[in-house]
């Protein structure tokens, strides 16, 4: 193992206020790290950080990812490098069908890394494949991205594009918000599916009930916009029990 | 009613101290019919104005002889022609002899309409306009000279000035100068122009920095609004980081013997400050075949001339014969914000083409329109708006929303929003739809135990609600029910 | 102006011996009237309210020379050979017909030009062109303005060539028919052009009118009037694709009466360097009748392009769907002017009016006014307009996914035409989506 992503005390500032103060955080290829917090705490912030969108302001601290410097690449090239966001509320993009665009995203993302593109009939392969694991019908590959999709289905959405276009750092921003119980079962075992030693894991969540099905191997509290506590499993437990104020006050 | 009461009795604790402001002697007079240079100059005499103002309004008069062939032509109204050389300029106030003399001898039509919205007898006759009403205003207020002080004491003490325009002219002179005509230039249209000319009076107000205005300034405080001009002029000026609240009109029936009103309304916001402007307008519609109605020919405007200032107009219109008029906010400063909120009715032969301009010209500027036109009867109803982004309103964002109510087969519901953007990064949206009043709706309504016109003002007042609940409290309670009068007559 | 009014006037009585059809007295009162009452209203201004949005001084600073042959000829060999579902093409060159391709004229279909209809069957054509006071807006204000459509009574005046269209009782055509419009000009002229689509009861056919960039090395006007008739039960499609050089002004104007039962559909898709008014005036006559009527405009540098639609319902149960699309570019300007008009007992209209419009620049500027004018009470209409730039949101996203800015942007404008392109049939989506294309590579 090595590590995959490093983040050095880390200031960020939106809109003038500092939301991340001295963030540190430590992934090492193939771990998949959860983030805990309260509301507030910088939680997604994190995210959009990581994934390079405008209007956040990084004031101090690096992020290295893969020995690069992060902070330097463009959104669109932080993504050929194998940064994958799932968001917390994926846009709506009318008019244009969910295959188009993850056939657009992969082969921008080959091209940006000199690899060969794929023709139409070796996407559709593809993602038919990927589709039939997560129990996606094929209908939604002509529907518009995430138009008068469900809550459910946008994460399931989500999921499918994270294994289309095979990252390297999956960052799951509360990909548990809004599903019911079956929808969490069947995106968290898409997630583990794609689990092995080159993935790189964050999951940003408020509860437990994900983490049940998922196993992180770390968990990090984040609170008041740093890590305040790394450990691992019985960690969440122990917020179960003492909730944050519990643990911040603790230290 | 309580809220009716409470007016009063604040106009009767006003008027005292008022007194020499208002109340000011005028001769019984007449300036003859027409309109000429002599006019303008008898109106400017009368008020003792300084000579600055009298050239002011001939420049006006000059400029609206050149507009006049040019009366505007695009509303979507219909009127005979205005003959301006065959009315009165300048008219003292009756003399009592001419009024009448109790409530007995006023249309019962208007009587029970007071009774319906719960106005007191003596608002009644003060509104009617009966012989020595008036007095009795003045002289109940000796009974409460104390109240009446604090009241005057309160405004005066925050260094508020609320006066009419002709005595703001004498006492506050560079004020006026300064604002007067700052947001309504006096060629900003034809109807401006000429208010520019003749205006008789109106209301002045001013908001000094850091102040935030304790009560709602209402133009039932100032007793000569019994009165309503026909040419007014109001000035409402809100200096750095101060608020306002101004209340126009009421929501009783005016009775009015001047057929044409052309106000001018002009507001200016510096930075931080906030003026809330709200309107009921309820003067005679007309009877059932469009005779004898107000024209309400009106210029609004409010300029958000400082960095984060707000203005914000809500109005009722649910009277005149022809209403025409579009209260506009110039969005000067950066992050300024304005607002729109109307509901105007058209119902017998009553036409109303009416809206907004919102105008964007500061970074961040915002604006939000809300327009809801009811129409019944042969009414015609017309919403007209204007937003435009100019070149330098970075990130400003617009949204309206305009909707129609038709009930019954001879009125018509328009809109014509009219939208001009020059800069990418500005947004615009606008949604309007038109709807009619189903007959199931109406049906469950009354299955309930409502009358049909009682279910059509539910079902109205439903419609209506987000306009409604964004004026003053007492306001919106009256509003309410002036809708369901409005609406009389349009269902089965 | 008044000057030019008067010389126009003039030219008019000049050239009346040269305008074909003359000796049908019908048409020579027509011509008289028109011509009559462009005296009297001129170019409209921006007084009037349909045209207060952006200036027409190239019309009225210029004098254009009628009826003039520049003696360029055509090389009909040099053109590209007609699309494969075209059934049917009329070449037009200069403002003449210069031939009419077809493999196999299907029966029950007459395509000639006017001038033939004039001379051979005239009666067929009376009422079928209209003055232009037929289009002319009840107002309610009691009001009625000739000076809107004083450039169809200039055209109704001076009109000399143009296409008629003729679908007998149910016939169904197969394929389309493209009405190209060519030219290559030497000087200032200005072409009149009035087509006419007749379709009987139950017929079914589909036009295509192209107006191709032109080759002008002066400033052109060109003038375009179709008259539309769809009887009862008949479906007809009128798309235009609207091209043209930065010395063009061309005003298009459609006219449409829309019997029982009958569907009337329009996509105009105008990508103009030069400056092009679009007008579609349709009036459901008939019970059942509907409307889509689907506008793209695609402006670049000093473009002015204009989309005006009024839509009248005057019979119940009648429909109508309009669209309009708007994307610019460095200093285009573009404006659309939707209306839909309820007249009274027209109940359960049904009518819709969506406009959107992209400024993808800050020197870009977009007008839009979508009236509604409702007189009956039972009926459900609606519009929107949005006015912005391609949403930041969408942008990351798309970024995030390793797509690349610009790649991101086209996506999104693309998207965005799509909503037009994609209610187009197979016959026209391909030449459509091609438009498209070249637009975008140009412009962003």
């Amino acid at each position: 193992m090595g590590t995959a992503l490093e983040i050095k005390d880390l200031f960020v500032e939106v809109d003038k206020k500092e939301i991340l103060k001295g963030l540190s955080l430590n992934i090492e290829h193939g771990e998949l790290a959860a983030i805990m917090g309260p509301n507030g705490a910088g939680k997604s912030t994190l995210a959009s950080v990581l994934a390079g969108k405008e209007g956040y302001n990084v004031t101090k601290g690096s992020i290295k990812f893969l020995g690069k410097d992060l902070l330097k690449m463009s959104t669109e090239d932080r993504a050929a490098a194998g940064v994958f966001l799932a968001f917390q509320y994926p846009v709506e993009i009318p008019g244009v069908a969910t295959s188009t665009f993850v056939r657009t995203a992969l082969n921008a993302q080959k091209r940006n890394r000199g690899e060969a593109e794929l023709d139409a009939m070796e996407f559709l392969k593809l993602a038919r494949e990927k589709a039939k694991e997560l129990k996606m019908s094929e209908e939604f590959f002509q529907r518009a991205v995430n138009v008068g999709f469900s809550g459910g289905e946008k994460k399931r959405a989500e999921v499918f594009q994270m294994s289309m276009l095979d990252p390297t750092l999956a960052i799951l921003d509360e990909t548990d918000s809004g599903l019911d119980i079956d929808a969490l079962k069947i995106v968290a075992e898409g997630v583990n599916r794609l689990r092995d030693d080159k993935l790189s894991g964050i999951v940003i969540t408020h509860y437990q009930r994900l983490l049940d099905y998922l196993q992180p191997d770390t968990i990090h509290i984040l609170a008041e916009g740093r890590i305040i506590k790394t450990g691992d499993k019985s960690l969440a437990l122990l917020l179960e029990e003492k909730g944050y104020q519990g643990i911040v006050e603790a230290n | 009613m309580a809220a009716s009461t409470e007016t009063i009795n604040a106009v009767e604790k006003a008027t005292k101290d008022y007194k020499y402001g208002f109340v000011t002697e005028i001769e019984t007079e007449f300036a003859p019919k027409g309109l000429s240079e002599d006019i303008v100059k008898f109106i400017s005499k009368k008020n003792d104005e300084p000579s600055w103002l009298l050239e002011w309004r001939l420049e006006a008069y000059r400029k609206w002889l050149k507009m006049k062939k040019d009366e505007p032509k695009w509303a979507n109204i219909h009127f005979p022609e205005i003959d301006f050389q065959d009315a009165y300029y300048y008219a003292a106030p009756k003399s009592d002899e001419d009024k009448p003399k109790s409530l007995d001898e006023i249309d019962p039509e208007i009587l029970s309409t007071y009774n319906k919205l719960g106005i007191p007898i003596k608002e009644q006759e003060m509104l009617a306009g009966i012989a020595g009403s008036g007095n009795v205003a003045v002289d109940a207020v000796f009974d409460s000279v104390s109240v009446a002080t604090t009241f005057k004491s309160k405004l005066s003490e925050l260094g508020i000035i609320f006066c009419p325009i002709s005595e703001a002219v004498k006492n506050h002179p560079d004020l006026v100068k300064k604002y007067l005509g700052s947001v309504v230039p006096q060629t900003d249209n034809f109807y401006s122009a000429l208010n520019s000319a003749v205006y008789s009076d109106g209301s002045f107000v001013y908001i000094p920095e850091g102040v935030k205005c304790p009560m709602d300034l209402s133009t039932y405080f100032r007793i000569n609004a019994a009165e309503t001009g026909q040419f007014e002029r109001t000035l409402i000026v809100a200096d750095k980081g101060s608020y306002v609240s101004y209340l126009e009109g009421c929501t009783a029936p005016m009775r009015d013997e001047n057929q044409l009103h052309a106000a001018v309304v002009e507001l200016v916001a510096l930075d931080d400050a906030e003026i809330k402007y709200s309107t009921v307008q309820n003067w005679y519609p007309g009877d059932e075949n469009g005779k004898g109605g107000i024209y309400n020919f009106v210029t609004k405007r409010g300029a958000c001339r400082g960095d984060n200032s707000k203005i914000s107009w809500t109005q009722v219109e649910t009277g005149s014969a022809i209403t025409w008029k579009y209260p506009s906010v110039l969005l000067q400063g950066d992050n300024s914000i304005g607002e729109f909120y109307s509901v105007a009715i058209s119902n017998k032969k009553q036409q109303a083409d009416t809206g907004t301009k919102m105008v964007h010209i500061g970074k961040n500027t915002k604006s939000t329109i809300i327009s809801k036109g009811i129409s019944a009867g042969y009414g015609q109803q017309t919403y007209r708006g204007l937003v435009r982004m100019q070149a330098g309103a970075d990130n400003a964002t617009n949204f309206s929303q305009c909707d129609s109510l038709l009930i019954g087969k001879n009125c018509g519901g328009h809109t014509v929003p009219y939208i001009d953007s020059r800069n990418p990064t500005a947004e615009v949206a606008h949604e309007a739809t038109t709807s009619k009043i189903s007959d199931e709706q109406l049906f469950y309504v009354q299955q309930r135990g409502l009358n049909p016109e009682e279910a059509v003002a539910l079902i109205v007042n439903g419609f209506a609600k987000e306009v409604l609940k964004k004026l003053p409290m007492e306001f919106a309670v009256e509003a309410q029910k002036l809708l369901g009068v409005s609406l009389e007559g349009s269902v089965g | 102006m008044k000057n030019l009014q008067h010389r126009y006037f003039e030219d008019y009585n000049k050239n009346k011996p040269l305008l074909p059809g003359m000796d049908v007295s019908w048409l020579k009162d027509l011509r008289e009237e028109a011509i009559c009452q462009f005296k009297k209203d001129g170019f409209p201004d921006r007084s009037v309210e349909e045209w207060n949005n952006y200036s027409y001084k190239a019309l009225t600073d210029n004098y254009f020379e009628p009826l003039s042959d520049n003696k360029v000829k055509i090389n009909l060999k040099s053109l590209e050979e007609k699309d494969s579902h075209c059934t049917i093409r009329v070449i037009f060159f200069n403002g003449k017909i210069v031939n009419i391709e077809y493999n196999h004229l299907p029966e029950g279909v007459e395509v000639n030009t006017l001038t033939y209809f004039f001379k051979n069957n005239p009666d067929f054509l009376k009422n079928k062109i209209s003055t232009a006071n037929r289009y002319s807006e009840e107002r309610l204000s009691n009001i009625i303005d000739s000076r809107p459509q004083s450039i169809v009574a200039f055209n109704t005046a001076f009109h000399h060539e143009g296409a008629v269209i003729y679908i007998k009782k149910n016939v169904k055509v197969p394929g389309y028919i493209e009405l190209l419009h060519l030219g290559e000009y030497n000087k200032n002229i200005m072409q009149h052009m009035r087509s006419v689509v007749y379709l009987e009861e139950g017929s079914n056919c589909e036009v295509l009118e192209n107006i191709v960039n032109d080759k002008a090395s002066d400033l052109v006007f060109t003038s375009n009037v179709t008259d539309i008739h769809v009887c009862d039960d008949a479906s007809l499609s009128f798309h235009r694709f609207i091209k043209g050089k930065s010395n063009q002004i061309h005003i298009n104007n459609v006219h449409s009466l829309i019997h029982k039962n009958s569907n009337f559909f329009s996509t105009s898709i105008i990508n103009s360097l030069g400056q092009v008014r679009a007008e579609n005036r349709i009036n459901l006559l008939g019970e059942n009748a509907s409307t889509k009527i689907n506008m793209l405009m695609l402006g670049s540098k000093n473009t002015v392009l204009e989309g005006l639609t009024r839509v009248q319902h005057s019979k119940k149960n009648t429909r109508s769907d309009q669209k309009a699309r708007i994307v610019l570019g460095q200093n285009g300007k573009a404006s659309f002017q939707g209306k839909i008009r309820v007249n009274q007992n027209s109940d359960g209209t049904l009518a819709n009016m969506s406009s959107k419009s992209l400024l993808l620049s800050d020197k870009a500027r977009v007008n839009s006014k979508p009236e509604l004018e409702i007189l009956a009470d039972d009926v459900r209409c609606s519009h929107g307009v949005t006015v912005g730039n391609l949403s930041e949101e969408q942008l990351f996203y798309l970024r995030s996914r390793g797509i690349p800015e610009v790649e991101a942007r086209k996506l999104l404008v693309n998207a965005f035409g799509n909503t037009i392109l994609e209610d187009l049939n197979i016959n026209f989506a391909d030449r459509a989506k091609k438009i498209m294309l070249g637009y975008y590579n140009d412009t962003i």
